[in-house]
């Protein structure tokens, strides 16, 4: 994204920031059930 | 932000919450393979373990069932062997038994025949229980007459003792008187005695010996009659002569028999005749009777 009009004026966070976070809280916590789902295995893939 | 980027972080925003949703059910639901792996590997272990010990209890069995077998192989051809002498035994029972039925069915007819002759026995008892009692009571009658000729038996007894000692002294007074009348030459037995009392029987004989006495006269002679003719001493007789055509005798004297035997008798000379002399050949005789 570029910046629309001046560069020391912070854009105003609004709600898709907010879902952004949650976006990346959802893929964190995907993650960390895939990694516990592999050491189940003992991080063995074949 | 363009209206493109906006929708770009609701689809990031979606698709992330599919991503955290698959993932966590993954984790939630999954079945660990794994550990399945491994304790399926570890029952193939002991499955395994477990076959080889039977595998070798298999292998120990059929040894020991060969060996059984073996066993059982002889026992059932030494079986076999005694079948056929058990055979041979059961044919041999077989006809004793065919023989023993015979003699039981001989016993049998036997036994019946003892039967009926034990029940005709058996009446046969009764009647002589009944028999019994009366020859008891006739016993017992029997019995007391007993006793009263036991005791007629023993006053016999003693009368007969009484008499015994009697008879004993009798005896021995007979045997004295018996020696007395024999020392003075008397006879003794009463035969004689009676034939001395009766007259001599009409019997006839010779003079065949004669003895002189010193004076020349004949005192003994011997004539052939004896006591088979019935004489006995005591007897008298008459010596008689007879002349040939024996109507004329002489009457020559009269004897008295001393001694006798069977055919022969010595007589004493007790009356002699005045007018003959007695000669051997003359004739003795009782039928005179003078």
């Amino acid at each position: 994204m570029s910046p629309r009009n001046s560069a020391s004026e912070d854009p105003t966070p609004d709600v898709y920031v907010g879902l952004l976070f949650v976006a990346v809280g959802a893929l964190i916590t995907g993650c960390i059930f895939l990694a516990l789902e592999l050491s189940s295995y003992g991080w063995q893939f074949n | 932000m363009s209206y493109v980027g906006k929708i770009l972080v609701i689809v990031q925003v979606v698709l992330s919450l599919l991503f955290m949703t698959f993932a966590g059910g993954v984790y939630a639901v999954h079945q660990n393979w794994k550990k399945k792996f491994d304790a399926s590997q570890e029952q193939l272990a002991i499955v395994k373990k477990n076959l080889e010990t039977l595998q070798e209890e298999a292998l120990n069995a059929n040894r020991e069932f060969e060996t059984k077998l073996a066993d059982a192989t002889a026992q059932a051809e030494k079986a076999q062997a005694d079948n056929i002498g058990l055979i041979a035994k059961v044919a041999d029972l077989t006809q004793k038994n065919a023989l023993l039925t015979t003699q039981r069915a001989t016993q049998t007819g036997l036994a019946e025949a003892k039967g009926v002759e034990a029940r005709f026995r058996q009446e046969e008892a009764e009647k002589q229980r009944i028999e019994n009692g009366k020859l008891q009571a006739k016993i017992n009658e029997l019995a007391a007459e007993n006793r009263e000729l036991n005791d007629q038996i023993f006053s016999k007894d003693v009368a007969y003792k009484t008499l015994n000692s009697a008879y004993e002294r009798g005896l021995s007074q007979l045997a004295y008187l018996t020696e007395v009348v024999t020392k003075h030459g008397l006879e003794t037995d009463p035969e004689v005695v009676q034939r001395m009392k009766s007259p001599p029987p009409p019997v006839e004989g010779l003079v065949i010996h004669l003895r002189k006495n010193k004076a020349g006269r004949v005192q003994y002679v011997e004539i052939s009659i004896g006591s088979d003719d019935g004489l006995v001493k005591g007897n008298e007789l008459d010596v008689v002569r007879t002349f040939g055509s024996e109507d004329r005798s002489e009457w020559l004297g009269r004897i008295r028999v001393a001694d006798l035997g069977p055919d022969w008798a010595v007589a004493e000379v007790i009356l002699p005749s005045k007018n003959g002399i007695i000669q051997e050949g003359d004739n003795v005789t009782t039928k005179l009777g003078i």
